[in-house]
């Protein structure tokens, strides 16, 4: 056993060391982004259902207000951009306009008592309102989750991993505070 | 203990900790433990043996290498069939104990709603939810796995707070179950009661007779107590016999553990859980709902509330939102000022302050806590709001006011439920089980009795194996009825020793020996075995009755 050999077989076990590492590394990488695309997925099952809830509140709505038409078409145009949307910062503005649309929909519903009375309409008044709060809890679950994953990928030393493997930095479903620019955006 | 919670660590990490923590505990738990109960459980069944047969005619193989080691193992059997109904029968136990049933699909449809959305916004599976009709607000949460769990609220609970407060408390359980703090809180409890196993049963037996009227139940405990230190002195005296003494130092050290060191090591395994478990789950209770003033209007309302304390097994109180054994112990003080306006920055700045007489009071206070066995196993409520709010919620003081005013002013109305689940046919149920299982092991064992008595070596075996079944239609019957867990077994073995003694003195075809006629002498054990059964069964469905009637 000579000093060369000691070298040698040190060297080999860092770059072993070293090996394992990077494997558990990017092991944890792929961990944290499943769990990102599940917690995503927690939220587009919530969106589809606010989206297949639109329909009906829109045959419901028709029968009593004949005069708000404009308005009807601003929710079915809203759900239509959420229907196309991808990524989460593109579904979660298109999900703020139909929000606002919704919106303006309930303040002018606001005018026709007997709609507001009738069953049906109550009934997908309480689903709707549901579903909302389903889907900001599942944003605030999935918002974490990406919370992680970035920091995960930016912290320095295991950034050099992540830029090498090229993973990239998941998108945050905003919430309806810093939505105001979109908005304007997207309206005429 | 700092209770700032300097950054949101992410709950998948916390996961992993608690998971190598459980598992060190249960590791320590078995290398520690496990020889010790192994080998006194063996010595127990030396014990129950000599009390069965002859012990002389078993010298030949006592003395035995082979035999010993076959006790051991037999030992060994006996004390993981314990472990294992304790495990699995903790969670069970602990909702059986305050009578929770679990809620059907429409019912209470707002909670089941705020269920679902705190499990979306936790990535929980919703766990399986009970109510149960008590009149104190609590909740709790039990179960092995984040699949398995069930969530338990107490009708208190949905009769004091609003909304926005259940919503605290249940994410305040979720992330007990998002942590794996149930996990660790079913199989922490489960050790307790296990190692505590002796005073469990004095205590159940004395809630059996106390549920009958208390002073009985009073008289039974001090009798119990008084037994046990005539046992320990005469085992004392007896050491001085040269004949016995081998047999005495065995039996005392089984009983010195039994009383005082496993005992012992159950304080320690519940002060090996930190109550920073909690500040944590309210922490995440506060991530997840981003409402800490419901949260702490929750705490503070059922606090305040003055309604009669909970029956809770001390092994299973940490499992509670808040500690079920004091309800009402930290504002005694009574003026709202200890929750909001004396609140600290940091806890630690009072220490400065303290004077000599508060050191003494402490101390004082906390050897009587020690001496009582009532180690706390939540922080106060007093510590929890100052935590939620060290964490920057901000919260009015009037609307902390209001809430314990609220508090104060709880009146139960009794929920009149329209379907009863479980009725009396549900105990002839149970002694009917415990019929069934007493007659098999009848049966097997008096074949065994009848190799016995045709082998000429051991013929002269004086036996009173038609103990056992007895004892096991007890058990059975009164674990159908409801006792859960070891204390099923302890029940089995006391009610089954009853019915042993009331019973087996009779002989119903006068023939007491078996050397007249061996085949009469079993056909006679056989009848007052059946016997035996049968006031076992009716004994241990009895108890379940007395108990949860």
């Amino acid at each position: 056993m000579t000093t060369v050999n000691i070298i040698l077989l040190s060297i080999v076990g860092l770059l072993a060391f070293l090996a394992l590492l990077v494997l558990i590394t990017y092991n944890r990488f792929v961990r944290s982004r499943l769990r990102c695309q599940e917690a995503w997925s927690g939220i587009d099952v919530q969106l589809k259902r606010r989206t297949s809830l639109i329909p009906n509140l829109v045959e419901v709505v028709e029968g009593y207000a004949v005069h708000e038409r404009r308005t009807l078409e601003n929710v079915i145009r809203a759900r239509g951009g959420l229907q196309g949307a991808h990524g989460a910062a593109q579904t979660a503005g298109a999900n703020n306009i139909l929000s606002e649309a919704l919106g303006k929909l309930f303040a002018v519903i606001e005018s026709y008592p007997e709609l507001k009375a009738s069953d049906s309409f109550m009934q997908l008044h309480m689903d709707l309102r549901d579903v909302e709060e389903k889907i900001s809890y599942a944003r605030q679950f999935y918002n974490r989750n990406v919370l992680d994953y970035n920091q995960r990928i930016r912290v320095f030393p295991q950034s050099v991993i992540a830029d090498v493997f090229k993973f990239q930095p998941e998108e945050f479903f905003e919430d309806t505070e810093s939505r105001s620019e979109v908005r304007v955006d997207l309206r005429g | 203990m700092s209770h700032k919670i300097e950054k949101p660590i992410f709950v998948y990490t916390r996961i992993e900790e608690n998971r190598r923590y459980v598992s060190s505990l249960v590791f320590l738990f078995v290398v520690l433990l496990a020889p010790a109960v192994i080998f006194l459980s063996s010595q127990l069944l030396v014990f129950i043996l000599s009390l069965m047969m002859d012990i002389d005619a078993l010298e030949p193989y006592y003395s035995g290498t082979r035999f010993l080691i076959l006790i051991f193992i037999v030992g060994a059997c006996f004390t993981s069939l314990v472990v294992f109904v304790e495990f699995h029968t903790a969670g069970r136990a602990a909702l059986r104990g305050i009578g929770a049933r679990p809620l059907e699909h429409g019912e209470e449809r707002e909670f089941q709603r705020i269920v679902e959305n705190l499990c979306i916004g936790s990535g929980l599976p919703r766990p399986v939810l009970y109510l149960a009709e008590v009149a104190t607000p609590n909740a709790f949460s039990i179960g092995l796995s984040t699949e398995h769990s069930k969530l338990v609220i107490t009708r208190g609970l949905l009769e004091l707070l609003e909304w926005r407060e259940i919503e605290g408390v249940i994410a305040h359980e979720l992330s007990h179950i998002a942590n794996r703090d149930t996990r660790l809180y079913t199989i922490t409890s489960a050790m307790e009661s296990l190692l505590s196993f002796p005073w469990r049963i004095l205590r159940a037996i004395s809630e059996l007779f106390g549920s009958l009227s208390e002073w009985l139940g009073k008289i039974v405990y001090a009798l119990g107590i008084l037994n046990l230190t005539i046992l320990v002195i005469s085992l004392l005296i007896s050491l001085n016999d040269p004949y016995s003494s081998g047999w005495s130092i065995n039996i005392l050290i089984l009983i010195a553990y039994l009383i005082l060191v496993g005992p012992l090591f159950g304080l320690v395994v519940r002060m090996a859980v930190a109550r920073q478990r909690e500040f944590l789950a309210d922490a995440d209770a506060y991530l997840l709902t981003r409402n800490p003033e419901a949260l702490a209007r929750a705490l503070v309302k059922i606090d305040s509330v003055k309604v009669d304390k909970m029956k809770v097994d001390v092994a299973m109180a940490r499992m509670y939102f808040v500690d079920p054994r004091h309800t009402q112990q930290y504002t005694i003080l009574s003026a709202v000022e200890p929750y909001v306006d004396t609140l600290p920055q940091n806890h630690f700045g009072k220490l400065f302050y303290v004077k000599w007489c508060d050191v003494i009071m402490t101390f004082l206070k906390s050897i009587r806590k020690i001496i009582l066995i009532r180690l706390n196993t939540h922080p106060t409520i007093y510590e929890r709001v100052t935590a939620l709010k060290n964490m920057g919620g901000h919260f009015s003081p009037q609307k902390l006011h209001d809430a314990k005013e609220v508090g104060e002013g709880f009146i139960y109305t009794p929920y009149v439920s329209s379907s009863h689940p479980e009725g009396k046919k549900h105990y002839f149920v149970a002694a009917f089980h415990g019929i069934l299982s007493g007659t098999i092991t009848t049966v097997v064992l008096s074949f065994l009795m009848l190799l016995i008595v045709m082998s000429p070596q051991i013929a002269s075996i004086h036996i009173h194996v038609h103990l056992i079944p007895g004892v096991i239609s007890a058990g059975v019957a009164a674990y159908r009825a409801g006792v859960i867990g070891s204390k099923a077994i302890a029940y089995g073995i006391i009610l089954g020793l009853i019915s042993w003694i009331s019973i087996g003195f009779y002989t119903p075809l006068g023939i007491d020996d078996e050397k007249d006629s061996p085949f009469l002498y079993i056909l006679d054990q056989y009848i007052r075995s059946l016997l035996e059964v049968l006031l076992g069964a009716i004994l241990g469905a009895l108890s379940g009755w007395i108990r949860f009637k």
